[in-house]
C-alpha cells in the first residue's frame, strides 16, 4: 500500500466507512508503523477540531448562493483538469484537510464575528430605548404635582441629549411652571438652545409678561446675550412700559447700556 | 341662678366671634400639603405628631364695632378661626391658611411628614423662619427675610429682596435651590455633604469654606473671553494658583450703579483661607489650580455680562444643589 492509499485508508477508518476487517488490519499495521501512527494521530486531532466546532447554519440565500458557485466550480473542473492531479502534484491528503479546518474556522470565527457586531447593534438598540425610556419618566415627572420632583427632572435634562419632545416642555415648564426655581432651571437648560426659533418666540414674548419679575430679569439678560434685532427692541419695549416693575426697568436699562458698548 | 346662666350664654357665644380671646388652633392633618399666604410674622416648627397646631402671639388688633363680625380680605377669603387667620381645606390632602388680619405672629407647629409651601407677596418687612423640617419646603418671598435650621430640604426658595439664612441638617436631600434677587444667601451644609453645586452673584461675591472641586465649563470660559472684549477697562489676566492648604475661595465684584463708587471701577478680589485679607485687583481673573479647579471672574463696572458663576462637585457629587443671588453675596459655609 503506498503512504497516499493508507492516508486514504486512515481518514475513511476516522470517518468509520472501513470495513471490519479493514479496520483490524489498519489497527495492525498502526501498531508497527511509527510513522503512520503519527499521521493518524494528526488526523485524529484535526478531525476532533472539526469535531468540537460549533454549527453554523447560514442562511438561505447564503446556502443557495454557496450551492451556485459550487455547481459553476465542478462544471469548470469537470471541464479542466481533474482534482487528482493536484494530489499528485504532491499535496498530501491531510492539506486538503487542514485546508478545510482552516476554512472552517475562518468561517466560524467569522459567523461569530457576526453575531458579536450583532449583540453590540443590539446593545446600541437596547440602549437607544433606555435612553427614550428616560426621556419618557422625565416627561413625566416634569408634570408632577411635586416642585421638588419637577426641579429634579428638569435638572437632569442637560444630561441627556435634546429632542423636540424636550425642547417644547422645557418652554412649558418655563411658561407655565407654578415654581420659579423649576422655571428658572428650565430656563437655563435652554440657554444652549436661544437660537432655535421656537425657544427665541417664547422668550421674547414672556420676556413682557410682569406677573414675575425675577423671570422677567433672567430673560431680559439672555436676551441681551444675543443681542439680536428683536431681542433689543423687546428690551427697549420694556422701558417705555410704564407698567413695567422698578427692578425690571433698571436690568433692561443696564441691559441696554451693557448691549451698545459691546457694539462699540 | 338665673343670672349666672345668662353671663354663661353670653361667655359661650361670644368667644367664637372674638379673635382676641382665642389663641390656639388645631387642624388633624398629619399628611399632605400645607399652605401658607401672606403670613407676615411666621415660625415654623416639624415635629412628631398628628395635628397642626397654630398659636398666635400679638394680638390682631380688633375694633370695639367689629364684634360679631369677622373680617375678609381682598380675595374674598373670610377669616375663621378667631386667630386672625382663615383655614380652609382644598382637596384632599390640602390645607391653605391665609392671613386676614396684620399684627399677629404665628407659631405653627406642623408633623414632620407635611409639605409646606410659603407663598408671601407683601411688600411689608417681615421673616419667616423655619426649624426641624424633614421634607420638601416651597418659599417665594418678595420682601420677606427666610431663615432655615436643621432642615433637610428638598428646599426650593425664591425670593426678590429678602436675605436667606438656611443651616441644614445632616441629612441633606437635594434639589435645593434658593434664588434671591437682592438679598444675601447664606447656607450652611455639612462637611460631609455629596452634591453638585451651582453657585452665582452676578454682581456680589462668593465665599466658601466647602472643598468643592470646580469643574472646567467651556461656556464659563468663553463667556470670560466675550466678557475681556467687550470690557472698557483695560484687560488682562491673572492666574493664581490656590495654596496647597485648600481651595481657594472665590470672589468677583463689580460696583453696584445704586453705589457711590464710580462706574468704572472694577474690583474683583480673591480669598485663600491663608492669605485672607490680600487682594488682588484685576480685571478679569482665572484661578487655574492643579486642574483641579478653572474659575473665571469677569466684569465691567456696573454693567456686568457674567459675573461669578461657578460650577463643582463637593465630595465627589451627587443631587443638585444651586444657591444665586444676583445683588448679593453668596456664604456657603460647612459645618
Amino acid at each position: 500500500m503506498s503512504t497516499e492509499d493508507k492516508n486514504i485508508q486512515l481518514v475513511k477508518y476516522l470517518e468509520g466507512e472501513l470495513s471490519p476487517e479493514e479496520s483490524a488490519n489498519l489497527e495492525s499495521t498502526l501498531k508497527h508503523d511509527p510513522d503512520l501512527k503519527k499521521e493518524f494521530q494528526e488526523l485524529k486531532e484535526l478531525f476532533g477540531l472539526l469535531g468540537n466546532q460549533e454549527e453554523y447554519l447560514p442562511d438561505a440565500a447564503l446556502k443557495m448562493e454557496f450551492l451556485e458557485i459550487l455547481e459553476n466550480e465542478k462544471a469548470r473542473l469537470t471541464e479542466t483538469t481533474p482534482i487528482r492531479n493536484i494530489q499528485k502534484q504532491g499535496f498530501p491528503q491531510w492539506f486538503s484537510v487542514a485546508a478545510t479546518v482552516s476554512l472552517l474556522l475562518i468561517g466560524t470565527f467569522t459567523a461569530n464575528w457576526i453575531k458579536h457586531s450583532t449583540d453590540q447593534q443590539n446593545e446600541i438598540k437596547a440602549l437607544k430605548e433606555e435612553v427614550s425610556i428616560t426621556r419618557k419618566l422625565l416627561l413625566l415627572a416634569i408634570s408632577d404635582q411635586q416642585a421638588s420632583t419637577r426641579l429634579e427632572a428638569v435638572n437632569s435634562v442637560n444630561k441627556i441629549e435634546m429632542d423636540d419632545e424636550l425642547v417644547i416642555s422645557m418652554i412649558r415648564v418655563v411658561k407655565d411652571d407654578s415654581n420659579l426655581n423649576v422655571k428658572l432651571a428650565a430656563l437655563e437648560a435652554l440657554k444652549p438652545m436661544t437660537s432655535d426659533y421656537r425657544v427665541n418666540d417664547a422668550f421674547l414674548k414672556l420676556v413682557a409678561e410682569r406677573d414675575e419679575p425675577l423671570l422677567q430679569i433672567y430673560l431680559i439678560q439672555m436676551l441681551s446675550e444675543m443681542e439680536d434685532e428683536k431681542s433689543i427692541a423687546a428690551i427697549q419695549a420694556l422701558l417705555v412700559d410704564e407698567n413695567t416693575a422698578e427692578l425690571v426697568r433698571e436690568e433692561a436699562q443696564l441691559a441696554l447700556f451693557r448691549i451698545n458698548k459691546t457694539m462699540i | 341662678m338665673k343670672k349666672s346662666n345668662g353671663l354663661f350664654l353670653l361667655v359661650f357665644f361670644a368667644i367664637p366671634y372674638l379673635p382676641v380671646f382665642a389663641q390656639e388652633h388645631k387642624i388633624a392633618f398629619k399628611s399632605g400639603t400645607l399652605v401658607l399666604n401672606e403670613m407676615s410674622n411666621l415660625s415654623l416648627e416639624g415635629y412628631n405628631g398628628n395635628e397642626v397646631v397654630i398659636t398666635v402671639t400679638g394680638k390682631p388688633s380688633v375694633p370695639e364695632k367689629a364684634k360679631g363680625l369677622s373680617p375678609v380680605n381682598s380675595q374674598g377669603i373670610q377669616e375663621n378661626t378667631g386667630l386672625g387667620i382663615a383655614v380652609n381645606k382644598a382637596g384632599n390632602d390640602t390645607y391653605q391658611i391665609h392671613q386676614i388680619l396684620s399684627d399677629g405672629k404665628y407659631t405653627i407647629r406642623i408633623p414632620n411628614a407635611i409639605k409646606v409651601k410659603v407663598l408671601n407677596e407683601g411688600n411689608g418687612d417681615s421673616e419667616i423662619k423655619i426649624k426641624n423640617l424633614n421634607n420638601d419646603l416651597e418659599i417665594s418671598t418678595r420682601n420677606a427675610d427666610i431663615n432655615l435650621e436643621n432642615v433637610s430640604g428638598p428646599v426650593l426658595v425664591n425670593t426678590i429682596r429678602g436675605n436667606v439664612v438656611g443651616k441644614f441638617n445632616q441629612n441633606v436631600i437635594t434639589p435645593i435651590s434658593i434664588i434671591s434677587m437682592n438679598g444675601e444667601v447664606d447656607i450652611s451644609l455639612p462637611a460631609a455633604v455629596k452634591a453638585d453645586l451651582k453657585l452665582s452673584s452676578t454682581h456680589g461675591n462668593i465665599y466658601t469654606d466647602l472643598p468643592i472641586e470646580y469643574s472646567k465649563s467651556e461656556e464659563k470660559s468663553e463667556s470670560a473671553v466675550g466678557f475681556s472684549t467687550g470690557g472698557t477697562s483695560s484687560g488682562g489676566s491673572t492666574s493664581i494658583s490656590p495654596t496647597a492648604a485648600g481651595p481657594a475661595v472665590v470672589a468677583g465684584s463689580a460696583s453696584m450703579p445704586s453705589k457711590t463708587e464710580s462706574p468704572n471701577t472694577v474690583g474683583y478680589t480673591i480669598y485663600t483661607p491663608k492669605t485672607s485679607g490680600s487682594k488682588i485687583d484685576a480685571p478679569s481673573v482665572s484661578v487655574n489650580g492643579s486642574a483641579q479647579y478653572s474659575v473665571y471672574v469677569s466684569g465691567i463696572g456696573s454693567v456686568n455680562k457674567s459675573a461669578t458663576a461657578v460650577k463643582g462637585k463637593v465630595n465627589g457629587g451627587g443631587g443638585e444643589i444651586r444657591l444665586e443671588s444676583r445683588n448679593n453675596n453668596i456664604y456657603l459655609r460647612k459645618f
